[in-house]
């Protein structure tokens, strides 16, 4: 049975194009910036290609342009398939999507050139936030709009994930930009001392849990059994996740913090809520392994699931290890040290960029009218390609990370330093060299996968793509 | 004493705990009710159909 509606898969079309796209060249700023930290003689005394410029523009990219585009993209597509309907205000979604990529391309210009609100993850000058703010309600109207219209009864779960991502993004961006602009250019924060700290770091903290966690938990809690053909190991399980981690993530920002300034009172909460935490983030890591049970002979031949496996492992082993590094006899050690570049990348390249690239390859030949991708032997490439490329990269910078805790700490019976700064320095470079090589491994993978898509894309290039419609809903029983 | 070691916070810390137990519990109680079952075992099949109406 079917409904006289189609799904509407343009505007999700163009969110995969700048998906890749952005991915391509976010990573690409990732290598080279993290090639300035083995050669340093790469930033060609150039101002706008130092190490301080890219980096922002780096994690701006990676993070909000590649896996933003991504999610909105991703949760046009899952909204529309979980609730049997078209997209509410399509003209809207549209504006989200041109609105989005402008804020997306300001940015990663004007913070090469020096313009920066110096706050980690949110550089982007005052005009660009306004803009931000406006493409974000708008997605939201988008987004709640169509799950009004909805035909089933129920919200599936990944939809719960999504619409906190979209109320608590919409929040934390608000607050942390808050400010007092003196110029089109320049603004001063609103905040000032520890308090500015604490807003950073309860926006930065919650940017990780509510962008790069809720969000692409939303796009695992539909992409997995989907692509497992298994439906949802527990569903109730994943309702158990879902209100644990909403309600711990938000007071972990603190941890960030550790050995500062801050009141001890508010570093113990974080580090307390910190731990709390591995129950949800290791209850849907679970769920969506043990979703694959009885479909794991499909693994070996599926490129697409081998990315969302690898990426639930990844999602578990980070959230451990982000846990651990909460505790402040842990965080000792760690803190300030390239183990937090370690444990960010296994979270970022490991977990979100995997789950991301398994959801595209899966709903790809679906939005452009195909069975399958034009390479299954570009996928098995693109795969070996990021995995080695994330092992190179994590184990190097974790290697890093203690060999640099180990020698700052490192004292004389007298309290005197054993080892002078550069030595640390001179110690890890050889596993800066591996970390670059790491990063050339990811953006190959990512060209593998722009090209594969390109050819997927070939015939609907050429002719209309048929819109795929929506069906009946499925008789789910009302009670409760 | 400061406002963090006197007994009127340190009440409120431990009021806190006990709702947040009470409402951690009470989700798991609420969602393993078995007026759900039927409802949860079709909506954990949803994201297949997508494959099934295709293949």
């Amino acid at each position: 049975m079917q409904t006289n509606e189609t799904y509407d898969d343009h505007v999700i079309r163009l969110f995969l194009l700048a998906a890749v796209v952005w991915g391509i060249i976010g990573m690409t700023v990732g290598t080279y910036a993290g090639s300035q930290l083995a050669w340093p003689a790469l930033n060609f005394d150039l101002p706008w290609l130092t190490f301080s410029r890219l980096r922002p523009d780096h994690t701006f990219g990676v993070i909000f342009a590649f896996g933003g585009s991504a999610l909105i993209g991703t949760c046009y597509y899952v909204v529309q398939r979980t609730c049997h309907t078209r997209l509410a205000f399509p003209r809207l979604a549209n504006m989200t999507f041109w609105g989005w990529q402008l804020a997306c391309l300001l940015t990663m210009i004007t913070v090469p050139l020096g313009y920066t609100q110096s706050k980690e993850y949110a550089e982007a000058e005052w005009p660009i936030d306004l803009l931000i703010a406006v493409v974000w309600v708008s997605f939201g109207v988008v987004f709640f709009a169509t799950l009004a219209r909805r035909r089933i009864r129920h919200i599936y779960v990944a939809n719960w994930y999504y619409g906190a991502f979209i109320i608590a993004v919409g929040l934390l961006h608000v607050v942390n930009n808050l400010v007092v602009p003196v110029s089109l250019t320049k603004s001063y924060p609103i905040y000032s001392g520890v308090v500015d700290a604490m807003v950073q770091w309860w926006y930065g903290h919650n940017a990780v849990a509510f962008f790069l966690t809720a969000g692409f938990l939303g796009m695992m809690y539909y992409f997995v059994p989907r692509q497992a053909q298994q439906p949802l190991w527990s569903y109730r399980f994943s309702i158990v996740n879902f209100w644990a981690l909403i309600s711990v993530y938000m007071w972990a920002g603190s941890h960030h913090l550790m050995y500062t300034a801050l009141p001890d009172w508010v570093q113990g909460v974080g580090m307390v809520f910190s731990l709390v935490l591995l129950m949800p983030s290791w209850g849907s890591a679970a769920n969506g392994l043990f979703t694959f049970n009885g479909s794991w002979h499909r693994v070996k031949n599926d490129p697409a699931a081998k990315f969302m496996i690898l990426a639930l492992v990844f999602y578990a082993a980070s959230t451990f290890e982000g846990s651990m590094m909460a505790i402040k006899t842990v965080n000792a050690l760690s803190h300030y040290t390239d183990w937090t570049i370690a444990h960010v990348h296994s979270g970022s390249i490991g977990w979100v960029a995997m789950i991301t690239i398994g959801s595209l390859y899966a709903m790809a030949p679906r939005i452009l009218g195909r069975e399958a991708m034009h390479s299954h032997g570009g996928m098995e490439l693109h795969f070996w390609l990021h995995t080695i490329g994330v092992l190179l990269y994590v184990i190097s910078m974790w290697t890093a990370g203690v060999t640099e805790g180990l020698m700052w700490r490192a004292t004389h019976a007298d309290g005197s330093l054993v080892y002078p700064f550069i030595d640390s320095l001179l110690a890890i470079k050889p596993l800066y060299v591996v970390r670059a090589l790491g990063g050339a491994f990811m953006v190959a993978g990512m060209i593998c996968m722009a090209w594969n898509l390109w050819h997927t894309a070939a015939e609907a290039r050429r002719t209309p793509i048929k819109p795929i419609p929506v069906p009946e809903p499925a008789a789910i029983p009302a009670a409760g | 004493m400061s406002a963090t070691t006197s007994a009127w916070w340190g009440n409120m810390v431990g009021v806190f705990i006990v709702l947040m137990l009470v409402s951690f519990i009470g989700i798991w109680v609420w969602v393993w009710n078995s007026r759900h079952k039927a409802k949860y075992d079709a909506l954990a099949r949803l994201p297949m159909e997508d494959e099934e109406k295709h293949a």
